[in-house]
């Protein structure tokens, strides 16, 4: 649920240190080959980089000994067969002997060994010329192991075109919005408080007797959000105040300011044993959707499904929605629905709205923009394919291919420096619709073009033309 | 398919599929760029690629333990884990290295991702809160994390996780506030 409205956040995800940040991931995956070779599998050879070994990478690894390096034949490109059939188990045993302990015993709960290592025979076909492969049966997983620079490729249009801008407003008032919500829920009786602020979540209701809050926080001209919460049934209830001292010092404290002096803060004491069966996600789903109702934002028209990735000691189920064929990533709702009942919902509504129509570059114009920075970089646009599961389970709609690196280049004078980079050639651009954030402007669905290449992948950017952007500043 | 906390003690309390070296290589592919940022943002550049490296050598050795459909949020907590044990590393200093007091207390206890960031008025307010409370933020502002993912990421439960963030979203206005 994105808070619009909460500047300090917002300049904080703009703050990201790690923005523009791609990592070189096939040094990344030898250096996990080298602390865990099982999980090249069995069969697998893998060139392992030299600069992985040697130079200043070599002295950040403090636990890969000199022994450890001869024993694998290292020092002039050398090659790391799979642990079960190549290498030195004393080698591997003390490589983990290094690593392992010290991570393990700093994650409570897991058990001090290691479970037994399935067999993996044959899993991974070794290729021919030992360069790593993709594991051919695996299909979705995709990434770019180095940076990309794409080129409009013969035919490509160059004609402009226009599309729609749209944002997300709430006509709704958020007062009435509450009374109205609260009314359906009996929460409008004697002894309701009413909050300006409660807990950070907006104005808002607190009935003291059952524990039961709603909150709506409306953003100017934006989206409202609304959130419920049945404390005393919750699963959690219990662990709703700090058990330090200081943390609970600061809630009262943080409490008594919201709620005034006479209002009690929650006690766990009053913490319900909720009784029965945790429902089936068909009906969380059918209690989520009756609940909804009392909203009048979540309608017929809005898609509710049960992931199934709850916590199953919780006793509950988790709903999500969103209207069907939404572009609108932010629109959608939550609802946690116990034994006996909804024990918390929040949500975002409002109506997609159109800014107008905006004037779109081209795709050949699409593709120059992708090597700006801050269009590929800080202002990248997502689609929904990109963020949703396909039907097989994979992370991505695009494929997984195999590539063929480069061989290591050794340090000689006058060398020419090796910088690695990958021309693609955009072969083809579909016009598509994506989210954005634009920092001082919220969220915004925009045209999006989706610049296709040869090998299946695909590059999104945002697609209105400059002169409809206002580049703002800061002093 | 449901999954289950990662420190439970149950045996086989998941159902997943063989998760064998082809597996891997799809989990590696789907969350590397994630777990390398997560210690972009929080050490120093040039350790991002051994932590990161040395979190998915231990999710290789503890992967049957990995919760489906929350991958990520385990690979974050095992995240905090490594970057915990590798401040606590001592480190080396050449001599000329040592300059006056104040540049030899520039050390590891220092939370890196406070000197990254380039919002000077974000870094004052930041460092008016909590370690905690920094730790809560900058999983849901530049890891996204919420809801259950951030429960797991944080090893609480949902409730706990929603009542952190909602308190050190509280703290960071409040901060924000007293210099705007």
């Amino acid at each position: 649920m994105v808070d619009h409205d909460d500047e300090a956040l917002a300049r904080l995800r703009a703050s990201d240190p790690a923005t523009g940040s791609h990592p070189d991931l096939r040094t990344l995956r030898a250096r996990i080959a080298g602390k865990a070779p099982d999980s090249l599998g069995a069969d697998r050879a893998t060139a392992v980089p030299d600069e992985v070994w040697r130079g200043s990478r070599a002295a950040t690894l403090p636990w890969v000994a000199a022994t450890v390096a001869l024993a694998l034949g290292m020092g002039s490109g050398g090659y790391v067969l799979g642990a079960r059939s190549g290498e030195d188990p004393g080698v591997v045993a003390a490589r983990e002997a290094d690593v392992g302990p010290a991570v393990d015993d700093a994650l409570p709960g897991l058990s001090p060994g290691a479970q037994p290592v399935q067999d993996m025979e044959g899993s991974v076909p070794a290729s021919q010329d030992g360069v790593p492969t993709s594991g051919g049966t695996v299909e979705g997983a995709n990434y770019d192991p180095g940076p990309v620079r794409l080129v409009a490729g013969e035919g490509l249009p160059e004609e402009r075109t226009t599309g729609e801008v749209r944002t997300l407003v709430s006509a709704l008032d958020a007062e009435e919005f509450l009374a109205d919500w609260a009314r359906s829920l009996g929460l409008d009786g004697a002894g309701v408080v009413e909050a300006d602020d409660l807990w950070g979540a907006g104005q808002g209701l607190y009935d003291p007797a059952t524990g039961r809050m709603l909150s709506v926080h409306a953003a100017d001209g934006g989206a409202l959000n609304y959130s419920y919460e049945d404390s005393y049934r919750s699963p959690w209830c219990r662990e709703m105040v700090p058990s330090d001292e200081e943390g609970r010092a600061q809630m009262a404290q943080e409490w008594t300011d919201a709620m005034g002096p006479d209002v009690p803060m929650p006690d766990p004491a009053n913490c319900r044993e909720v009784a029965g069966e945790t429902p089936t996600p068909e009906q969380a789903v059918a209690a989520a959707r009756d609940f909804l109702t009392g909203t009048g934002v979540v309608g017929e028209d809005w898609d509710l499904v049960a992931p199934g990735w709850d916590d199953p000691t919780s006793g509950t189920v988790a709903v999500e929605g969103r209207p069907a064929d939404s572009s609108f990533q932010e629109l959608t709702v939550t609802v946690t629905v116990g034994p006996e009942g909804v024990v918390s919902a929040w949500g975002v509504t409002g109506e997609p709205t159109s800014l107008g129509t905006y004037p779109v570059i081209s795709p050949v114009e699409a593709v120059e923009r992708h090597g700006r920075r801050e269009f590929s970089v800080d202002y990248g646009v997502s689609i929904p394919e990109d963020l949703s599961w396909a039907d097989d389970g994979a992370s991505t709609s695009m494929p997984y291919p195999e590539y063929e690196m480069p061989e290591p280049t050794p340090p000689e004078p006058g060398m020419k420096i090796p910088m690695l980079i990958k021309d693609k050639t955009v072969t083809d651009a579909e016009l598509v619709r994506g989210t954005m954030w634009t920092q001082t402007g919220g969220s915004l669905e925009v045209p999006v073009w989706k610049l296709l290449t040869g090998d299946g992948m695909h590059y999104t950017v945002m697609a209105v033309a400059d002169e409809a952007i206002d580049w703002q500043s800061w002093e | 398919m449901a999954g289950s906390l990662a420190d439970d003690d149950g045996p086989a309390a998941l159902a997943v599929d063989t998760r064998d070296a082809a597996w891997f290589d799809a989990f590696f592919a789907d969350h590397a760029t994630a777990v390398h940022r997560y210690f972009v943002r929080r050490a120093a550049r040039d350790d991002a690629e051994d932590l990161a490296a040395e979190v998915f050598a231990t999710a290789w050795r503890r992967r049957d333990r990995i919760p489906a459909g929350f991958e990520l949020p385990w690979l974050y907590r095992t995240a905090s884990y490594v970057l915990a044990n590798h401040r606590r590393r001592p480190t080396l200093t050449l001599i000329s290295e040592y300059g006056n007091e104040q540049e030899r207390h520039t050390t590891r206890t220092a939370d890196p991702a406070e000197l990254v960031m380039a919002d000077q008025e974000v870094r004052t307010a930041m460092a008016r809160l909590s370690s905690r409370d920094r730790s809560v933020l900058m999983l849901h502002a530049w890891e996204g994390m919420d809801g259950e993912g951030l429960a797991k990421a944080l090893g609480l439960t949902r409730g706990g996780a929603a009542a952190a963030l909602s308190r050190a979203r509280a703290r960071l206005r409040q901060a924000w506030s007293e210099d705007h």
